[in-house]
């Protein structure tokens, strides 16, 4: 008689097996060709070709214009990150130490504008400033600073947050039973346990405001040009490939550098050992004068968070020429001009949803058998995996893309102008979350689980549908949405690798606004709200996995 | 005179849990336990006292000071927490001279007593480490350690040994308790397990939804337990069944309000009956020699029910498996409790 079951077996083993390892070299040559090429072809250009004098570059970029707009950058960075802290350190605080009706909501609420994409951010800050008739818009650092304390606060509250709570627990009490007083409990054991936890936030937020590129672009104000920005002008407006080298090799340096401090201080001390389970002290139990002073802090918190996004809502309905309110934006997205230099809104929605769905499947398949690959090798190889699949992070997304400009600008390789170009960079910029995300699933299942499904019968082939996929299946789900949001807000690489006849939703954002007349702002509006109401939906279906994202983030 | 009294203590969580009328004093260097199931409020005593948990009414006197309305760093209370709680941002000599820095002991002072301490639990060489590269045993010492580095004049212990392994444990608790009454420190010791308790104290309180149902010397307890829930917290089992069965012995005023109950220490086996209690034959079944002394296993078989009885052996003759032999439980070893 035929065995079917162990039939079933082999095949399916042998398969999956093949399958995961045919993915893990698919995912590590893209790396190889799509990342880290195009950095020894900008090392390359600098060595070995005559084309860049470096003496002359040098006396360019240490001319004083160069030179101040790099400190520039560095103090935008700098206040941006003070400005997220404030914000984000007494949000963390009082979110992660108190209990009170609509907390976890004001969390989620907190946590929104981080995953909205980068120009509808900046067009509901550029919205609210034209509100106040006189504002200078060219000369203010202040909104750009607001714009990313907006975008990065939701980073401080939910890396300090949960760190902060675990410390207030049993380690304050065993503190204050050995005697210390309030200001020396402060002293010696929160402040000190709580810095490297800030400051591994800090950097990040840094990082993220220092090659900080759409919020800036769509300013319009060159007066606090990122380096990102100024690689972006180089090699699409004004042509100077020698300085956009140089300064993407700076920006790859220092990326890298603040990358690897904030690897080191978010090794701070693992608290996993007091995971005690005690409730939050209650709001209600505190003196008047203290709810009353949180209180109103946190009503500022959630204003900041969603006022930004309410005025974009409005703005989308209201009728521009007069004072009216109308849903012709929306209508007018389904409307074809015939123009052929037209940009529809209608062509840009299509384009960014294949894109997008292609680009969360591709990665969350590259991402997860990568992981599941590699799961089984030793622990120094998968250490050497990891930090390979952290490199598209690493590297600033405009630097890649120039990166990318000049390596496949060749005739045997000409893939610049091309769609496929874009889907590529899409999934590498995926890629370090997905095999994070999978990573983590793949840990969550212990060595006992593979050995008892082992020992009663299962054969590791047929582990992969019986035990992995069941026990993984939220992570891949949540991957996969996650990708999809991140991948339609992708601005950045679009705009610099397009070719004229391909848009997405930002990039037809940004053209909007930088066309004359009402008309086109509607436009933008209108995709800007379809782009918000997307992240929302994504967000409440995350958040529906129970997915613990930011574990280790 | 007491050193501690807690008169009438109070406490309200929520509605499924709260502490009611808790009373009991200790006296100076000794040492009590409050003994339970989890769940049962035992530890949210201890932390009622350390002051980490404010009683909803009560009073509690340390040195006849009142300090029920002391903030927990003015009350000098020390705590050993389940979990140990030791800083992880210090290393171990920093951890024992946390307390002593609160109360600004001179850094000569501190060195002193922190080496004294780091000799007395034997972690000397440890004194440089990091707390994460402790293991469990080494950070229960520097957590006892670091309770007992400001003098305090009480210590208290929340399920201080739950995560060692059981040979760890048996060396470890009586170390502990040994250098606890060289030093005359008066403690409270919070566990599930009666070893740990008896370690450092006979005195005992059982806890049981919030209530203490019995207390006082663990000897008189298990002479009396005060009813069934009392009896089995101790590990006594119901033999109620087998002798109502079996035997027409009488035992006095049993009825349905009471329990017949028996300390499996207290069932014996051996060839000959013995007439001074409740005797049953029956066929050995299994054979354990577990210890010096074998244990053997009956199964008796009466009216639909099968009981399984393990006693200990005590004749010369070996025992083997087949034979028939008595179960012997002498009379005063039956003990007859009231059954909720």
């Amino acid at each position: 008689m035929v065995n079917y079951h162990a039939l079933t077996n082999i095949k399916s083993n042998v398969s999956f097996i093949n399958i995961s390892k045919f993915f893990a070299f698919i995912a590590l040559l893209f790396i190889m060709i799509f990342v880290v090429l195009p950095i020894f072809k900008l090392i390359y250009f600098i060595l070995f070709t005559d084309f860049i004098d470096a003496g002359n570059i040098f006396s360019t970029i240490a001319s004083n214009y160069y030179f101040i707009l790099i400190l520039k950058n560095l103090m935008q960075a700098f206040l941006s990150t003070i400005c997220s802290l404030v914000i984000g350190l007494p949000a963390a605080f009082f979110l992660y130490h108190f209990d009170f009706p609509g907390r976890k909501i004001i969390i989620l609420l907190c946590t929104i504008p981080f995953i909205l994409p980068v120009v509808v951010v900046a067009l509901a800050f550029r919205e609210i400033f034209t509100l106040f008739a006189n504002f200078n818009f060219n000369e203010s650092l202040l909104i750009i600073v607001l714009a990313h304390a907006y975008y990065n606060m939701s980073i401080v509250i939910r890396i300090v947050g949960p760190y902060w709570r675990k410390i207030h627990k049993d380690l304050e009490d065993a503190s204050e039973l050995l005697g210390a007083s309030l200001i020396n409990r402060l002293k010696y054991i929160v402040f000190p346990m709580l810095t490297p936890v800030v400051f591994s936030s800090a950097i990040l937020v840094f990082l993220f405001s220092f090659t900080s590129f759409g919020i800036i672009l769509i300013f319009g104000n060159t007066n606090f040009d990122t380096i990102e920005l100024l690689i972006y002008r180089f090699s699409s407006g004004i042509y100077n490939i020698q300085l956009a080298v140089w300064f993407s090799l700076f920006q790859i340096i220092f990326c890298t550098g603040l990358f690897f401090l904030f690897a080191r201080f978010n090794q701070s001390n693992d608290l996993a050992f007091l995971n005690i389970n005690r409730a939050n002290k209650k709001l209600i139990h505190y003196k008047k004068i203290n709810q009353m002073f949180i209180l109103a802090f946190l009503a500022i918190l959630v204003f900041f968070a969603v006022f930004p996004i309410l005025v974009l809502i409005i703005s989308s309905f209201s009728n521009l020429s007069n004072d009216g309110y109308t849903i012709q934006n929306f209508v007018r997205i389904f409307e074809n001009s015939g123009n052929i230099s037209y940009i529809s809104p209608y062509q840009s929605i299509i384009s960014s949803i294949i894109l997008a769905a292609i680009t969360s499947i591709v990665v969350m398949c590259l991402g997860f058998y990568s992981a599941s690959y590699f799961d089984n090798h030793d622990l120094k190889i998968k250490k050497i995996i990891d930090v390979i699949f952290l490199l598209p992070l690493v590297v600033p997304v405009i630097t890649l893309s120039f990166g990318l400009i000049i390596t496949f600008n060749q005739s045997f390789f000409d893939l610049r102008h091309t769609f496929l170009i874009i889907l590529i960079t899409h999934i590498i910029l995926g890629l370090p979350f997905a095999y994070y995300l999978s990573s983590l699933a793949l840990s969550s299942i212990s060595k006992e689980i593979k050995e008892a499904s082992n020992i009663l019968g299962c054969s590791k082939n047929n582990f992969w549908h019986r035990i992995y996929l069941p026990l993984t299946k939220n992570y891949i789900l949540a991957g996969i949405i996650f990708s999809y949001g991140v991948s339609l807000g992708e601005f950045g690489s679009v705009a610099m690798l397009r070719g004229s006849q391909f848009y997405t939703m930002p990039v037809a954002i940004y053209q909007y606004l930088s066309k004359p007349g009402n008309y086109f702002l509607g436009n933008a509006y209108a995709l800007s709200v379809i782009l918000v109401l997307v992240a929302f939906v994504i967000f409440f279906i995350i958040d529906k996995f129970k997915v613990n994202i930011e574990k280790n983030f | 005179m007491n050193l501690l009294n807690l008169n009438g203590i109070d406490f309200n969580y929520d509605d499924d849990f709260h502490l009611s009328d808790i009373s009991f004093s200790l006296k100076r260097g000794d040492a009590i336990g409050l003994f339970g199931p989890s769940g049962s409020g035992k530890s949210t005593i201890l932390r009622i006292i350390a002051g980490l948990l404010r009683p909803s009414s009560g009073e509690i006197l340390l040195d006849n000071i009142l300090i029920s309305d002391l903030t927990p760093n003015m009350r000098s209370v020390g705590m050993v927490f389940q979990n140990h709680a030791l800083f992880p941002h210090l290393d171990v000599s920093a951890n024992i001279a946390f307390g002593l820095k609160m109360q600004k002991w001179s850094k000569k002072e501190i060195n002193h007593r922190v080496s004294d301490l780091l000799d007395l639990f034997g972690v000397n060489h440890l004194k440089h480490r990091n707390i994460n590269e402790l293991s469990v045993g080494e950070s229960q010492r520097v957590a006892i350690a670091r309770s007992l580095a400001p003098n305090p004049k009480l210590l208290l212990m929340d399920e201080p040994f739950s995560s060692l392994d059981e040979t760890l444990k048996i060396s470890l608790r009586t170390e502990i308790s040994t250098i606890l009454a060289e030093m005359s420190i008066s403690s409270i010791v919070v566990s599930h397990d009666i070893q740990d308790i008896v370690a450092f104290s006979n005195n005992i309180a059982l806890i049981q939804n919030g209530k203490i149902v019995q207390m006082g010397f663990l000897g008189d307890i298990f002479d009396t337990p005060k009813n069934n829930k009392v009896s089995k917290m101790l590990g006594f089992v119901s033999i109620k069944k087998i002798i109502d069965l079996s035997t027409n012995i009488s035992f006095g005023n049993v009825d349905s309000n009471n329990d017949i109950v028996v300390h499996p220490d207290n069932i014996l086996a051996s060839m000959s009956e013995d007439n001074k209690g409740w005797s049953f034959r029956s066929e050995i079944k299994k054979v354990f020699y577990s210890g010096p002394t074998a244990h053997v296993l009956f199964s008796v078989a009466l009216d639909k029910f099968l009981f399984h009885i393990y006693a200990k052996w005590s004749d010369e003759q070996e025992p083997v498996i087949g034979q028939n032999a008595f179960i012997n439980i002498s009379k005063e070893n039956i003990k007859i409790v009231l059954s909720d």
